[in-house]
């Protein structure tokens, strides 16, 4: 088979723009603009679009501040058995184990239970491994991590960091499908972690009910995979948006304060969502459900 | 061999789309200082012309946020805006030299969605990189 000179010079230009690309270090020079690129590109790079737009879930860590301000005391054995992550064979297990698992570890952090907390850190990094994502990951965040184990603030901001490098390098490798079932896993697993809170404490019994858009974001989300394994939890998590239809926030505007030389807004709209105990009970039955369906 | 010229074309126009977002990214979190935590998720889209990337979050009250948004490896690319569930606008980037960064006080909790696009006088196309932190 012979190939014609201008298509071996269009591979060869094709080559140097990927040499190029990943060759070089990012440009310092303080005058550089956003580099061209062609208009018939992508309008979307490796996000996950629901109609249009990005979904963006409550980090776990949020509420696992909440949880440890109420004061409940800190209990191991709500959190996942380390011993079942080898068991999960398909990618999807993996990401949404890989989920639950950063979520435990924010859990623990702030309860600063060092040995517990370098076990979970274990089994992320693991996990991350099985996905393959953990070799994309700097080296250097991961060691960091691992020499401030104890160090409660250290472990919430750098694994944030982790997490955030994991849902990056997944989006950019049309794995974003995967990097939903990260988030889906890692709330499932913070909200299961808030119900003892959540029992005695209004503030996090409120937080809980605030899920609503998270909830729809994610149901949304999961309603778009075909696999039929993921049936079971399709059906409990759009049974779950049915039960935070019921906590619309009643929502009153106000206007915002800025102060510019602090660089801060301040949103002063009032808003409350008001969940009793029996509302909590209902969303605890089912979140209870669908950590069964992905942690089993 | 015009069509396999046009999928490769496509093809790595996607990976450099890819590969220039994930340079940004590391350039925006420098905005994400030490006493703020990430939510963890990457937001960023390829834009073109007057492209507007959205996204809704929930902001929940009694938390301070870091907002950062670039484009390019320069600050100010990137314009972006934050609207409440009834489109109200609660704050644009614009009215402050397109600052790449802004710092958000939650008195109750709110679902809010935040816009970018390019500031058209600076950049025509690029990625879009958006960051969430909140303040420990």
């Amino acid at each position: 088979m012979k190939l014609r000179p201008a298509f071996i010079g269009t591979w060869i230009v094709l080559i140097a723009l990927l040499f190029t690309q990943y060759g070089c270090e990012q440009p310092t020079n303080s005058n550089t603009k956003a580099p061209l690129l062609d208009s018939n590109s992508v309008s979307s790079a490796g996000t996950i679009k629901l109609d249009g737009q990005i979904i963006s879930i409550p980090s776990p860590t949020q509420l696992a501040i909440l949880v440890e301000q109420s004061k409940v005391p800190f209990r191991k054995e709500l959190m996942h058995d380390l011993a079942k992550r080898e068991k999960y064979l398909s990618e999807q297990k993996k990401a949404l184990n890989l989920g639950v698992y950063g979520a435990d570890l924010a859990y623990i952090a702030n309860y600063q239970q060092g040995q517990i907390a370098n076990d979970y850190f274990d089994a992320v990094g693991k996990s991350a491994g099985d996905l393959e994502i953990l070799d994309h990951i700097d080296g250097k965040l991961v060691s960091r991590i691992s020499n401030n184990i104890s160090e409660r603030d250290s472990v919430l901001r750098l694994s944030a960091q982790f997490f955030q490098a994991a849902d990056r390098y997944l989006k950019s490798n049309e794995r974003a499908d995967l990097a939903g079932l990260v988030l889906l896993g890692g709330w499932v697993e913070s909200l299961h972690l808030a119900m003892d809170a959540g029992a005695v404490n209004d503030d996090v019994r409120n937080r809980i009910g605030e899920q609503k858009h998270a909830c729809e974001s994610l149901s949304e989300l999961l309603n778009k995979f075909t696999d039929p394994s993921m049936s079971d939890l399709q059906k409990q998590l759009n049974e779950l948006k049915a039960i935070y239809t019921n906590f619309t926030p009643k929502y009153v505007y106000g206007k915002p304060i800025t102060d510019a030389k602090e660089k801060t807004t301040y949103f002063t709209s009032k808003s409350t969502v008001m969940l009793s105990v029996e509302d909590l009970a209902k969303v605890k039955v089912k979140i209870e459900a669908i950590r069964q369906i992905i942690t089993q | 061999m015009k069509k396999s010229i046009l999928t490769l074309l496509i093809a790595v126009s996607t990976m450099l789309g890819y590969s220039q977002c994930d340079s940004l990214a590391g350039i925006c979190e420098k905005h994400i200082t030490k006493n703020y935590i990430t939510d963890g998720q990457a937001y960023r889209a390829l834009l073109n012309g007057t492209e507007v990337a959205e996204f809704k979050t929930t902001l929940f009250g009694g938390n301070t946020y870091r907002i950062a948004a670039c484009s390019g490896t320069d600050d100010g690319n990137l314009v972006f805006k934050i609207y409440d569930q009834e489109k109200n606008l609660l704050f644009s980037s614009v009215e402050f030299s397109n600052t790449p960064y802004w710092d958000f006080v939650i008195e109750n909790t709110m679902v809010v969605t935040i816009e970018a696009n390019l500031d058209n006088t600076r950049s025509s196309s690029g990625c879009a990189v958006v960051i969430i932190g909140f303040k420990r």
